[in-house]
């Protein structure tokens, strides 16, 4: 009888990193993806943002609320978008029009941004533009400004790195959306809309090389 | 009978304890009323300690050999580094190795400095960086964030 939990010690010991890591969602957590499953929304952006979520050390119970409220917005989208939410790219586009939906587009905004060219970039671009205050009104303006560009997705990057930059320093998005529109109306990249204070002409948004992470002071997330 | 000269059979039962210094103390041991509880509670701490530090443990940083492979087309290789003051080690947590830092270990390119490189597919995909095994730490040097919706700050990268 002794053996046994002396059994279990060796076993705990020999536990490594890889036999823990790939736990399965909570059950409450594997239900609500169910759920989203049922209703006919694809389960990979609710998994995705769970096991983001637990790997943070969010409680349960936050996950799952995030969960149900982003159920409730891919829902708000897939109606929104009617046909337009078919096709081989429709996680992907109801992901980013969820993110558009929670951040305040409109049914009619959703499905403009889906009739863009490169449509998903077009509707991360649309999200990221209100997620930063831009009125949905000038934010489609500028979206649809970039999707006659050359290179429409290259534009919807740059375009958020610019409004970011320009309230990093302190512009408000109205008057980042609009000095945007005006720069890309020259013909130019819309980071050069970044006034000069910023340290000159910014990157390309073509590069891949993301600079140094100063992690400013933990944020102390995890057990 | 043989002499114990080691002091420790005074506690034995000289009759039918095992020869060796390990077979007597085990032996001892499981004589002790309080062996099977203590048993068990070590057996408890010892699937604790394991579980935190399987969950939080990050494996020593390899250097990665993904820069020097040509990429498979439409793969793109992004170079990413973070700075962290006094961190010993560092990873990268992402929506491309399901937010596991485990996966991406950086490796550190001169003091407080670690970098690596991934091979991403085309599209956008959201990362943190993790210092130190525990530390969930934003790229503030990223061109784009999002709110992740649980009140941190996800650097962006879309390709």
């Amino acid at each position: 009888m002794n053996r046994i939990p002396w059994i279990v010690v060796v076993l705990a010991a020999g536990l490594s990193t890889e036999a823990l890591a790939g736990e399965p969602l909570p059950a409450r957590v594997q239900e609500t993806v169910r759920q989203a499953e049922a209703a006919g929304l694809p389960a990979g952006p609710f998994e995705a943002k769970a096991q983001e979520g637990l790997a943070k050390g969010v409680p349960e119970d936050r996950v799952e609320a995030l969960l149900l409220q982003m159920r409730e917005r891919m829902r708000e989208a897939d109606r929104a978008l009617g046909e337009l939410a078919r096709g081989s790219d429709r996680a992907e586009l109801l992901q980013a029009a969820t993110r558009a939906r929670t951040a305040g587009a409109s049914g009619e905004g959703l499905a403009e941004a889906a009739r863009h060219t490169h449509r998903v970039a077009a509707m991360w671009c649309l999200g990221d533009l209100l997620g930063a205050g831009v009125g949905e009104r000038e934010a489609l303006r500028l979206v649809t400004q970039a999707s006659q560009e050359g290179d429409p997705a290259g534009r919807y990057r740059e375009m958020v790195a610019a409004m970011q930059r320009m309230q990093g320093l302190g512009m408000g998005p109205a008057a980042a959306a609009h000095q945007m529109s005006q720069t890309m109306a020259r013909g130019q990249p819309p980071l050069a809309a970044v006034p000069e204070q910023a340290g000159g002409p910014a990157r390309s948004g073509g590069d891949a090389d993301h600079g140094a992470g100063q992690g400013g002071g933990s944020e102390g997330q995890g057990n | 009978m043989k002499e114990d000269r080691t002091g420790i059979g005074s506690a034995l039962d000289v009759h039918t304890a095992p020869q060796g210094l390990l077979t007597r103390a085990l032996a001892r041991h499981r004589r002790s009323p309080a062996a099977g509880r203590w048993t068990w509670l070590l057996a408890a701490a010892t699937l604790a300690v394991g579980f935190v530090v399987g969950r939080w443990s990050v494996p020593p940083p390899e250097p990665t050999a993904v820069a020097e492979r040509a990429p498979a087309a439409g793969v793109v290789p992004v170079r990413l580094v973070c700075v962290q003051q006094g961190a010993t080690q560092a990873a990268v947590a992402g929506s491309w190795n399901d937010w596991n830092p485990g996966a991406t270990p950086m490796v550190r390119v001169a003091d407080d400095v670690f970098a690596t490189t991934v091979l991403l597919e085309r599209g956008r995909h959201e990362y943190m960086f993790v210092v130190d095994g525990h530390t969930w730490t934003p790229d503030l040097a990223a061109a784009t964030w999002v709110d992740d919706g649980f009140g941190h700050r996800n650097a962006v990268i879309e390709l």
